[in-house]
């Protein structure tokens, strides 16, 4: 079974497109080190200037004066059947699976459940990632809120499962420097992880 | 249904495709059969429709005004479709709209694509070919209130994001959520487009639904607990067949039973009228046109509105419920096990309130032989039409009081009669398709089963109103004109009284003189000249005259004996049916309406095509008279046997 894809916008730049993928397909995030033969094609060939990978998608730019529209079709094949196995790319040197999981929750924070916390006047922020454990601050109106829990549990780990399945464990503590050090943690019930029958 | 000028959005003529020179903005509505399209375009257009016609085919064209803050927008229905693969006319003509380099059809500015958010996967496959069109897009997400209803899930902006069009979820035509669309109806150039076109290979097609729906955060809507369980039993092959059963015996008799003391004060007022006619009108003529024609004929005909609105109350109950589909479902197993599709028996359901549009329905059919087939056997079923001549005739042959046990016999005639015509109908569809086709294979066949909900009072009372008003302007237009020639038949020639001398009867006698007169009108000598054709049947010229006259409309027969009654005996004319005595021949003074004739006469009204309008129908929906002229003759056939066949059979009990 091919990877399923579609094709996204991305804001402020029509040479870029996010491929959206099943997440967890590629084990790795940022710029590879070496690509499939498919799309290295593309490169060679100038259609293709950058390819940058996201924990749920493919960030691929064409160059100034291409139309996406015209080599969109081809990007896309070429795309599919490079996605059909996840062995023919390589990451960035030094790179592991926990860089997957920042940006996972990096966008996660910036995206719809952040807007959600901020527009109730909290605050979230990332500080550390390690071995599929995810260590976040709740602070401004979160900091004592009893249904903070249910925003963590039912929003941002649901949010950032969906993008990086690697996901074990989210952990808060509060923001350095408040008064006191016990950090409230929790162990989150363990769901299968979803992978992609990829091959 | 009238062959109408295509409305002002084509009327560009030779620039067709081209619509900038044209001072509205110029929108179509596309989307699969019940995907809330027209609830949509109802809500959006206030149900202002104008129809008219394709070019150079039949499938009809609805288009509708909508102004925005001063501008105007021209909204066009297509026909509901499930793919632009074109495999039937009403699929056919949604491509050629889509298509900018077909010249016979202008390409809208827009597209608004309605997509049941309950059944996204499917949808989609068409959104996908609509993308492929770079017509402007738009996507109107119905029944997004069902969904969340059903713990399924959407995220509206995500799918947004996703497809790269603008998404509206708009629930019902609610008028609040219209606002946002209206508002995006103004200016389609400025709505965004997919940064990269969807895939057209299948498999392609299927992975881009899959990641647009996963990344919606889609989830699907589990089944209706309480649907479901209803439609353990109401599906059941057994159970399922029996509710159907019992369900269509009750409706039959309710018709009967709720419908009778209404058609009594309809009957009072005629008559009250007929008597204020004869008391302050003095001239013959006249006073004979208003009394025997008008009244007679058109009265006749009218006390039968109570049972056509009661028909419809019932069967839009019967759809808003949502039990019409279950119906169609149960039905759907025994056709399949004929060899015809399920699409057809949904045509010849829609033929219970009316031919005409159960055979536009077969436009969904792909294969032409099965629409010819289809056809052939839509006007079997019985419609509204045929109501009025049955009542008439069912109460001069069963007494109101009969029973079968606790129910009332009128009541099992009338559903023997429905169930008889339906059963007809599906075997001349089945037989026509098997000569057309051999045995080849079914296209695939989806019918949404919605859940059950209460029905709308509003939607039901739309439906009847409509019923009412249709029945009332073909009394007012077709019924009413045909009276009027039948009455010039029927009086003219007139006797001079010296005539009427010779003949031994007293000119001072009215009733005596319209006997006569009718007995020597020309409308007689035509009753008279085809008497050899139906005499086997036990007609006299009054019932050929009728039957003739009914060509243009079934319920003409109920008015021109209406008529003859009223003539024959003006104080009673109710009585006059049943008193009626055979005219000339053999069987001169016996008593015409026996239980052999008036079986015989609703064998013959079961079967014969005895519609015009349908016969013209037949000839615009399959392209020449040679189907139509099929039609009328082998209906006419098979009901002058089977009636003679029934009278016969009657006449060795009685």
């Amino acid at each position: 079974m091919s990877v399923a894809i579609h094709p996204e916008p991305v804001a402020g730049d029509p040479t870029a497109v996010r491929w959206v993928m099943p997440a967890g397909t590629l084990p790795f995030v940022g710029a590879p080190a070496a690509l499939p033969p498919e799309l290295q094609t593309l490169v060679d060939d100038g259609t293709v200037t950058r390819v940058e990978v996201e924990p749920d998608a493919v960030r691929v730019a064409i160059a100034a004066g291409r139309s996406w529209r015209v080599v969109g079709g081809r990007v896309r094949s070429a795309l599919v059947a490079a996605l059909g196995d996840a062995s023919a790319w390589r990451g960035p040197g030094g790179a592991d699976r926990d860089d997957v999981l920042r940006m996972a929750v990096e966008q996660v924070i910036a995206g719809d459940v952040g807007d959600y916390v901020r527009g109730h006047g909290g605050r979230i922020s990332l500080l550390d990632v390690r071995g599929g454990r995810v260590e976040v601050a709740l602070g401004g109106a979160c900091a004592h809120c009893p249904s903070s829990d249910l925003t963590l549990t039912q929003r941002f780990e649901v949010a950032v499962r969906a993008r990086c399945p690697d996901v074990t464990e989210v952990v808060t503590r509060d923001e350095p420097g408040a008064s006191g050090e016990t950090g409230r943690r929790r162990l989150l019930p363990l769901r299968p992880v979803r992978r992609s029958a990829a091959g | 249904m009238t062959c109408g000028p295509h409305g002002p959005g084509s009327g560009s003529g030779s620039d067709a495709g081209t619509t900038a020179t044209l001072d509205h903005t110029h929108l179509a509505l596309v989307g699969s059969p019940n995907s809330g399209k027209t609830t949509l375009f109802n809500a959006l257009t206030g149900l202002r429709a104008k129809t008219g016609n394709y070019p150079g085919v039949t499938v009809s064209r609805y288009e509708g005004r909508v102004e925005v803050d001063g501008q105007q927008v021209l909204l066009e229905d297509l026909p509901g479709t499930y793919s632009l693969d074109a495999i039937s006319p009403d699929e056919q003509i949604v491509s050629d709209v889509l298509d900018p380099g077909d010249p016979t059809t202008v390409t809208p500015e827009g597209l608004l694509v309605t997509l049941d958010a309950t059944t996204l996967r499917r949808s989609l496959r068409m959104l996908a070919q609509v993308l492929h069109t770079s017509v402007p897009t738009c996507v109107v997400l119905t029944f997004t209130d069902e969904l969340y209803r059903r713990q399924g899930a959407l995220d509206v902006e995500a799918l947004r994001r996703a497809l790269g069009v603008p998404v509206v979820a708009v629930v019902g035509g609610r008028r609040q959520q219209l606002g946002g669309l209206r508002a995006l109806m103004v200016r389609p150039d400025e709505w965004s487009t997919p940064v990269v076109l969807p895939p057209t290979d299948p498999t392609g097609v299927t992975g881009w639904i899959d990641s647009v729906l996963t990344s919606s955060g889609y989830r699907l809507p589990v089944t209706d607990a309480r649907t479901q369980r209803i439609d353990a039993v109401l599906l059941h092959p057994v159970w399922g067949s029996i509710v159907f059963a019992l369900t269509m015996f009750a409706f039959f008799q309710v018709i009967f039973a709720v419908a009778a003391p209404l058609q009594g004060y309809i009957e009072t007022f005629f008559a009250f009228l007929g008597d204020q006619v004869d008391a302050h009108v003095s001239i013959d003529w006249l006073a004979s046109f208003l009394s025997d024609g008008i009244l007679g004929g058109v009265g006749g005909v009218l006390v039968f509105l109570p049972q056509i609105a009661l028909l419809f109350v019932l069967i839009s109950l019967m759809e808003g419920v949502g039990y019409m589909a279950r119906a169609a479902f149960l039905m759907d197993r025994v056709m399949a096990g004929a060899g015809l599709e399920g699409r057809a028996f949904v045509a010849l359901l829609s033929s219970l309130a009316c031919a005409i549009p159960g055979i536009m329905a077969t436009r969904t059919l792909p294969s032409p032989r099965d629409r010819i087939a289809t056809m052939m056997g839509a006007p079997l079923m019985t419609c509204s039409a045929r109501l009025p001549v049955y009542v008439l005739l069912i109460g001069l042959l069963v007494d109101r009081d009969a029973r079968f046990g606790p129910v009332g016999a009128q009541g099992v005639v009338m559903f023997a009669l429905y169930l008889v015509g339906a059963l007809s109908a599906m075997a001349s569809a089945w037989l026509f398709s098997r000569i057309g086709r051999g045995t080849g294979p079914l296209l695939p066949f989806y019918m949404e089963m919605p859940p059950y909900r209460v029905p709308s009072l509003r939607s039901v009372g739309l439906a009847v109103y409509d019923a009412c008003r249709g029945f009332l302007r073909k009394v007012a237009k077709i019924i009413l004109g045909t009276t009027i020639v039948l009455w010039l038949l029927l009086n003219l020639p007139h006797p001079s009284d010296a005539q009427l001398r010779a003949d031994g009867v007293e000119p001072s006698d009215r009733a005596a003189v319209s006997t006569y007169v009718i007995d020597h009108s020309a409308g007689a000598a035509v009753g008279r000249f085809v008497e050899p054709v139906f005499e086997p049947l036990g007609f006299d010229w009054r019932i050929n005259v009728s039957v003739l006259a009914s060509l243009s409309a079934r319920e003409v027969f109920v008015a021109t004996l209406g008529q003859v009654a009223a003539a024959e005996n003006p104080d009673q004319p109710a009585d006059a049916l049943e008193q009626m005595t055979v005219a000339d021949g053999p069987r001169a003074g016996e008593p015409l309406f026996t239980a052999p004739v008036l079986a015989a006469l609703l064998v013959f009204f079961l079967y014969a095509l005895q519609c015009m309008s349908t016969v013209g129908v037949l000839r615009r929906e399959s392209g020449s008279w040679k189907w139509p002229a099929i039609a009328f003759g082998y209906l006419f056939v098979v009901a002058w046997s089977m009636a003679a066949l029934t009278r016969l059979v009657v006449g060795a009990f009685v």
